[in-house]
């Protein structure tokens, strides 16, 4: 034990009790402070809550979704949906968004395309602004649209198939001009034509 | 100061360690100096536990628990976790003993500035015995942490006395959109907000430390 003693670096163990005590861990470097540190609501712990719920949640539904039990999956998730339960922060907004998209996918998955749908809408009520989540969003209601026509094929409806087509492929039109001005606010030069 | 024996192992009263004793400091020892992950379900706990209440001024059985400690490091009570303090303190300074926190600090000052102890023979020596040491002034620091935790803390969170202009500026919640740099995929919808939670914890945590006058 002694020799293993002498290879011990003191500092880092010192730091390491402390951390101990603080019940804190940090993996990663501390954000930096700059724009986060505008006036509102700081990072606390009814965000983290919060966002431990939606992860708790999501792999739960991961695991039904695994095992064919997409029903069970729609049911975790929902359960992130209560009302009450969504802390007024964007983070919290955009986490919901992003969980009715999947619950557009799982349900559409299980031609409950109707469903499906009124969950790209309330996911686009909380994401607003041009971000990949409401890209996201139309590019579900595309997909929507496209698995619908493809049962309304199958059953022989040719021109209600035709409409969902026609529904799928303005979706995923929306969803391409959302991702590409969020690359444009991202890289102002992105897509411009440079000379040689 | 230095108190030296030969083996077998014993404690700081000079009583010899019992085999159950000397497999659970070499288990507290290990988990110091090559500490594993935590199970999920632990981690779960702790952040739960962590994040109940930050700020709530300590409960009655924590005062009671820090001043049992208090005791314990000043060698006129026992406490549970004693053993453990010892054993960070015999890690971080093998063989040596302060009567105070200045003789403690004036040892870690000579360290940083890069003092000729850390090279001498002796000491080297003493780093190599297998006897069991206190330092009476490490864990006096390790008490005051637990107190400034327990008491100062709590204090210049619900305190109304404190200017709001003194707090720092902490970060805000905010939309995450930046953590993203390309489009979404179907089946990534976990591993997004994993993600989300990720870097939103490490902020908490950093909030925590700027609410606690950290650097």
């Amino acid at each position: 034990m002694g020799g293993a003693m002498t290879g011990v670096r003191p500092i880092s163990l010192l730091l390491l009790a402390l951390a101990a005590v603080t019940g804190c861990a940090r993996d990663e470097p501390t954000p930096t402070a700059c724009p986060e540190v505008d006036a509102g609501t700081p990072v606390d712990p009814a965000l983290l809550a919060f966002l431990g719920k939606a992860r708790a949640a999501h792999h739960t539904a991961d695991i039904l979704e695994e095992q064919n039990d997409l029903d069970g999956a729609i049911g975790a998730l929902s359960a992130l949906l209560r009302p009450g339960a969504l802390p007024d922060r964007p983070e919290a907004h955009e986490v919901v968004a992003d969980t009715h998209a999947r619950l557009a996918d799982l349900k559409s998955q299980l031609e409950r395309f109707d469903e499906a749908q009124r969950d790209v809408e309330a996911g686009l009520k909380l994401a607003k602004e041009a971000s990949y989540f409401r890209g996201h969003l139309f590019e579900m209601r595309g997909l929507v649209e496209e698995r619908r026509a493809k049962q309304l094929k199958k059953s022989g409806q040719e021109s209600e198939a035709k409409k969902a087509e026609a529904l799928a492929l303005e979706a995923f039109e929306q969803s391409m001009q959302i991702q590409q001005k969020v690359i444009e606010q991202a890289l102002p030069d992105a897509g411009k034509h440079v000379d040689p | 100061m230095t108190e030296t024996r030969d083996p077998p192992e014993s404690g700081s009263d000079g009583v010899p360690l019992t085999p159950a004793e000397l497999d659970e400091l070499v288990e507290a020892l290990m988990c110091a100096y090559r500490p594993t992950e935590l199970a999920p379900e632990r981690h779960e706990e702790l952040l739960a536990s962590a994040l109940e209440d930050p700020f709530r001024p300590a409960d009655e059985h924590e005062v009671r628990e820090s001043e049992r400690f208090r005791q314990a490091l000043e060698g006129r009570a026992s406490h549970p976790d004693l053993a453990l303090a010892r054993a960070l303190t015999e890690m971080y300074a093998p063989g040596q003993q302060h009567d105070n926190v200045d003789g403690l600090n004036e040892r870690a000052l000579e360290r940083a500035l890069g003092g000729s102890s850390a090279a001498d023979p002796s000491r080297r020596a003493k780093r190599s015995s297998t006897v069991i040491y206190v330092s009476f002034g490490l864990t006096a620091s390790l008490a005051a942490a637990a107190l400034v935790l327990l008491f100062v803390l709590p204090m210049q969170t619900t305190g109304t006395s404190a200017p709001a202009a003194s707090m720092p500026a902490l970060t805000q919640s905010r939309s995450t959109a930046p953590l993203f740099e390309e489009k979404f995929e179907r089946d990534e919808t976990t591993s997004r907000i994993d993600r989300i939670a990720a870097v939103r914890a490490r902020e908490l945590r950093a909030n925590r430390f700027k609410q606690w006058g950290a650097p």
